[in-house]
């Protein structure tokens, strides 16, 4: 994995020294998808090294049956050819004696060997086990490297995906809409629907200001300190007077 | 009574759901086999299997959200945050990633970007299940854009969280960095 990214920082560098900085999420996505089509090679060459290496393994552990079937064989042997010598010492048959102690030592021999080679197969058997072990951790290894690689190329490209969708909206919306809405524009939208709702509150406040006021006037008049309708019948009645 | 067909090697999972069925409340297991069935009919989510989900989902519905497809060689869907300025997000899904991402501000309007840069850096946390970078569009110009990443398969409700905090995310980050735009 470490080779990946150094390989995606030499991208970067490359490309910071070059003009366009775009060429970093280029390169990103052609080196994971390389970096991806190397990791799949690797894990199909592990899984046929696996099932060539179990393979291998059972037909040593067939062979390892034949050869304990052999030592039982051996082993049948020299229990009879020891059991021959001992009837021919309590007959006294000194060269029926001889003859079955020197089978048995063959046969011992024999035997002996066979328990060479088993231990050998064992030790085979135990080998190919090792490389299975390794190769399986090998195998979970490349998946999991797979995913990730597989999960950082789909974001590069879901990113890339998006860039140029809202390129391609920026293009088509009209000179009066933004180039390019982004969200300062709409900081901005929200401040000033803020600003019109608190314009739309101190208006609202200012007309039950007033109305608070007409409540006002009509308790003063009730107080008779702004004149009432009362008053008009006291101005008529005034000039009425006059003309008496 | 019902015939039912599966593979023999099957039986045995079956016996168990249809005791499971037996009895009268068997919300869990229908519960369990609704998330089957989704996946099944659905498939792979794609940006196009996305869409009609968004555009019945509870932020269409509530009206705070209208979800359109932006047409292309890679169809991406946008979606207007009306109680969000009407900021665009816009979600795209490939392979097992789905990304949602709004544009903050272009970067040749970035006074100090060293100084911007920096303040980012210490408070881009601030911004949950939201990342910020720099993207250039193919014209060459760059933008500072906010973006979140999820498993394509992630439910329809984790999506949606996930593009509505996007987008309040979107709106404050603005603000956060405001002054270092000219």
């Amino acid at each position: 994995m470490s080779s990946v990214l150094s390989k995606l920082w030499t991208a970067l560098r490359g490309a910071a020294n070059e003009a366009g900085e775009a060429a970093v999420d280029v390169n990103a996505t052609r080196i994971l998808d390389q970096e991806i089509r190397d990791a799949d090679n690797e894990l199909r060459e592990a899984r046929i090294a696996l099932a060539g290496m179990m393979g291998k393994q059972t037909v040593e552990r067939n062979h390892l049956a034949e050869k304990q079937a052999k030592l039982e064989e051996y082993a049948g042997y020299i229990r009879q050819t020891l059991a021959k010598q001992k009837a021919a010492e309590s007959a006294g048959q000194t060269a029926e004696i001889a003859k079955h102690a020197s089978l048995a030592q063959e046969v011992a021999t024999k035997y002996a060997e066979q328990e060479a080679l088993i231990k050998a197969s064992d030790n085979v058997i135990a080998e190919y086990g090792k490389n299975v072990d390794v190769l399986k951790q090998k195998i979970v290894a490349g998946e999991t490297a797979i995913r990730t690689l597989k999960q950082r190329a789909d974001t590069v490209k879901a990113k890339q995906h998006v860039i140029k969708a809202s390129a391609a909206v920026a293009a088509a919306s009209s000179s009066t809409d933004s180039r390019a809405r982004n969200a300062l524009d709409s900081l901005e939208r929200i401040e000033k629907r803020q600003e019109e709702a608190l314009a739309q509150m101190d208006a609202a406040n200012a007309l039950s200001a007033e109305s608070t006021g007409e409540a006002l006037e009509e308790r003063l008049r009730k107080a008779g300190v702004i004149p009432s309708a009362g008053a008009a019948s006291d101005v008529l009645a005034r000039f009425k007077s006059e003309g008496q | 009574m019902r015939e039912v067909w599966i593979l023999p090697q099957h039986a045995p999972v079956l016996l168990k759901v249809e005791k499971l069925l037996r009895k009268p409340n068997a919300h869990p297991l229908i519960h369990a086999l609704k998330g089957v069935s989704t996946a099944m009919t659905n498939g792979p989510v794609t940006t196009q299997t996305l869409l009609p989900d968004l555009q019945s989902g509870a932020l269409s519905a509530s009206a705070r959200y209208t979800f359109s497809l932006v047409e292309g060689l890679e169809p991406v869907i946008q979606a207007v945050a009306h109680e969000h300025g009407d900021v665009y997000v816009y979600i795209a899904v490939t392979g097992e990633i789905a990304i949602a991402q709004a544009t903050l501000f272009p970067v040749t309007r970035v006074r100090d970007t060293a100084r911007l840069n920096d303040r980012i850096l210490r408070t881009e946390k601030l911004f949950d299940l939201a990342n910020i970078s720099i993207d250039a569009h193919p014209d060459g110009e760059e933008f500072y854009v906010i973006y979140g990443a999820l498993r394509a398969t992630s439910s329809l409700s984790d999506i949606e969280f996930e593009i509505d905090t996007l987008a309040r995310n979107a709106v404050d980050a603005a603000a956060a960095y405001r002054e270092f735009v000219k």
